[in-house]
């Protein structure tokens, strides 16, 4: 993987890139964006706004209509499902969770890019997958099915497994999704330190924006598939700019530790229930 | 997936000396066990000296009735322990074998292709069209062989292939293959073609409908090696292909998007086991007709043995599905003598057809597994 130095440090490189699942209407794009090593992305937007399938154009799963996309200097097509496989790690918004397999196994099936006969894993491969349950807050899960544990649980056993994959580039869709509160905080930490720590980069699809702001260096907003902001996560997680993408007011609050959070402001007439 | 190659190499030892010693006892069962013996039959092929007393015993033996048994009625009996032992019940087992082997293996896959636990290896049409194809060479009478194969065989391959082509035509195109629409029309041309076999059926005399019916039974009756040997070009490569597969179909497991992720080649996969698992089962049925419940119920107990692990799954349904279907012989085998006895009737000579038992063996075990399902590991 010798052509790796000679890409800069963009990572991937996207240039106004198209999607549409219906003729004549694009789903997504224009859409250009540049993520470089040490940055952890949000991509935020409202329900339908294309998120997803930019993070699935990203992950190559599937074709853009027009534009490119390149990852580590050569255009994403151009790589083999293997080799790519080495360099990024998905999760989908749907992972199985009512599977009767164990949840080491599951990890364990991040590691299959890497084995060289690709039919047995090797002792290394296993400390990978236990650190990475570790890592993901599931000591000793390992024997556990994956159809006995919770959605919290399940989800962060799939997140693991991407860690698994030890990839330079991470494309999480809402890894936070049906997590409690701390565990939320837990994962998206564990992800920025591995970015940090790694020299890697991660691209998150994500809903709560005070999230996007805590552990995103950089934020892409969309509103019907195009982009209503991109840029430093702090210019972009601002009161005016999700306005005009979530069609909702918000405003900026200090809490008592001085951090800031934004929260939409509920209208206060509506007609009370019941 | 947890797995040491040691202790995959440690299960299947198990597996392939179990199955080895069911080969050792298999010229020994049958009908006529009286007669001949696993010992006697092993005894005769290695030319071992037999004991004089105990084959007195045997009806038939002492041909002269003088109450010895001299030389010549010693290798008389030698020849007839070695035929019945090897050439008739050895090849219907090592058919048996090959038959039950590439049945499960290919249901086992076929249920993780379309991920669904009812999948066999019949759910694309293969032995609907290949009955058809059967049925149609029985109607126009071809009891030919051309070049060694019978002339019922070929078409019946063909008809295989060919349904399982036509559902392949409808799932090309841009849109996705999704398993689904594959499940689907598999299923409508298999309707299609069990009507246009009842049709034949009520065109044909009472002869050819029996023959028919007949065929439709399956069967393993065999008088040579030869039937096992023609299915192994096909059988062999599909099973190597299918194990060599299983590590992307447990990704596949997981679905689409997660498998394409870790660098399957998903409709390359999808491609291969479609291919292989057709070709092998079309070959067995075009042979033995649709012998039912074997790619149904053997993945399901190989997988309540070892897991869901396609590495594991795969060889342990293979050696699993041709157990059963030697056990399922020999019990078709010994049934009728049950019978016979228990009605004071001589029924000893005739042999079940192999669909019937594995259906009547099979479907209380498959309602069972359908009650005790679990969903841990």
């Amino acid at each position: 993987m010798s052509n790796q130095e000679d890409h800069g440090s963009a990572l991937m490189r996207v240039r106004s890139v198209r999607f549409g699942y219906a003729p004549q209407r694009d789903t997504v794009g224009p859409v250009s964006v540049e993520v470089e090593a040490r940055q952890v992305w949000a991509i935020l937007g409202a329900n339908g706004a294309g998120k997803s399938t930019l993070l699935k154009l990203m992950a190559g799963l599937l074709p853009a209509r027009s534009g490119d996309i390149e990852l580590l200097g050569r255009p994403l097509n151009a790589w083999s499902p293997r080799e790519r496989a080495r360099c990024t790690a998905y999760l989908p918004q749907h992972a199985p969770s009512d599977m009767p397999i164990s949840a080491l196994d599951v990890v364990l099936l991040g590691r299959h890019p890497f084995r060289a006969l690709n039919f047995f894993e090797s002792a290394e491969d296993h400390g990978i997958a236990e650190a990475s349950l570790v890592a993901a807050g599931l000591p000793g899960f390992s024997t556990r099915a994956l159809a006995t544990l919770s959605g919290g649980e399940a989800r962060r056993v799939h997140v693991a497994a991407c860690l698994a994959q030890q990839p330079r580039l991470m494309l999480l869709d809402e890894p936070t999704a049906s997590l409690d509160v701390k565990h939320q905080l837990e994962i998206l930490g564990v992800v920025e330190r591995r970015v940090r720590e790694g020299g890697g980069a991660a691209v998150i699809v994500l809903h709560d924006v005070n999230l996007a702001l805590r552990f995103c260096t950089h934020a892409l907003l969309l509103a019907e598939g195009r982009v209503a902001g991109i840029g430093e996560a702090g210019d972009v997680v601002q009161p005016e700019v999700l306005q005009a993408a979530f069609d909702m007011p918000f405003s900026a609050a200090t809490t008592q530790g001085g951090a800031s959070w934004l929260v939409p402001e509920i209208q206060q007439n509506a007609e009370p229930r019941g | 997936m947890s797995l040491s190659k040691r202790a995959l190499l440690a299960r299947m030892a198990v597996g392939v000396g179990m199955l080895a010693a069911l080969l050792v006892v298999s010229p020994g069962i049958g009908s006529q066990r009286g007669l001949v013996a696993w010992s006697d039959a092993w005894r005769a092929r290695l030319g071992l000296p037999m004991d004089a007393a105990r084959l007195l015993a045997k009806p038939g033996v002492d041909r002269d009735g003088d109450g010895r048994v001299d030389e010549a009625e010693r290798a008389a009996y030698a020849r007839t322990a070695v035929s019945i032992g090897f050439d008739f019940r050895l090849a219907r087992s090592l058919l048996a074998l090959t038959v039950g082997a590439t049945l499960a293996i290919c249901g086992a896959a076929f249920q993780v292709l379309f991920r669904n636990p009812l999948a066999s290896p019949y759910t694309l049409g293969v032995s609907s069209g290949a009955a058809l194809g059967a049925m149609i060479a029985i109607r126009l009478a071809l009891h030919e062989h051309l070049m060694g194969v019978s002339l019922t065989t070929l078409p019946a391959f063909a008809g295989g292939l060919a349904v399982v082509g036509v559902v392949h035509l409808f799932a090309r195109g841009a849109r996705r293959w999704t398993s689904n629409e594959m499940l689907l029309s598999g299923v409508t041309l298999g309707m299609f073609c069990s009507a246009m076999i009842l049709l034949l059926q009520f065109l044909s005399n009472e002869r050819l409908a029996f023959e028919m019916i007949r065929w439709m039974m399956g069967s393993l009756d065999t008088v040579t090696h030869a039937r096992s040997v023609s299915l192994l070009p096909f059988v062999v490569p599909a099973a190597a292909l299918l194990v060599f597969l299983s590590p992307a179909m447990n990704q596949y497991r997981m679905g689409d998007e997660l498998a394409v992720s870790r660098g399957v080649n998903v409709r390359r996969l999808q491609r291969l086991i479609v291919l292989a698992c057709t070709l092998a089962t079309a070959a067995v049925v075009a042979q033995c007709g649709p012998i039912g419940f074997v790619g149904l119920i053997v993945p399901h107990l190989a997988a309540l043995v070892v897991g869901r692990d396609c590495r594991v799954l795969l060889p342990a349904s293979l050696l699993g599905g041709a157990a059963f279907l030697i056990a399922c012989d020999w019990l078709g085998q010994s049934a009728m003598g049950w019978v016979g006895a228990l009605t004071g009737r001589q029924l000893a000579g005739s042999i079940l057809p192999i669909g019937v038992v594995t259906a009547v063996v099979g479907v209380p075990m498959f309602l069972v597994l359908l009650t005790r399902r679990t969903t841990s590991l």
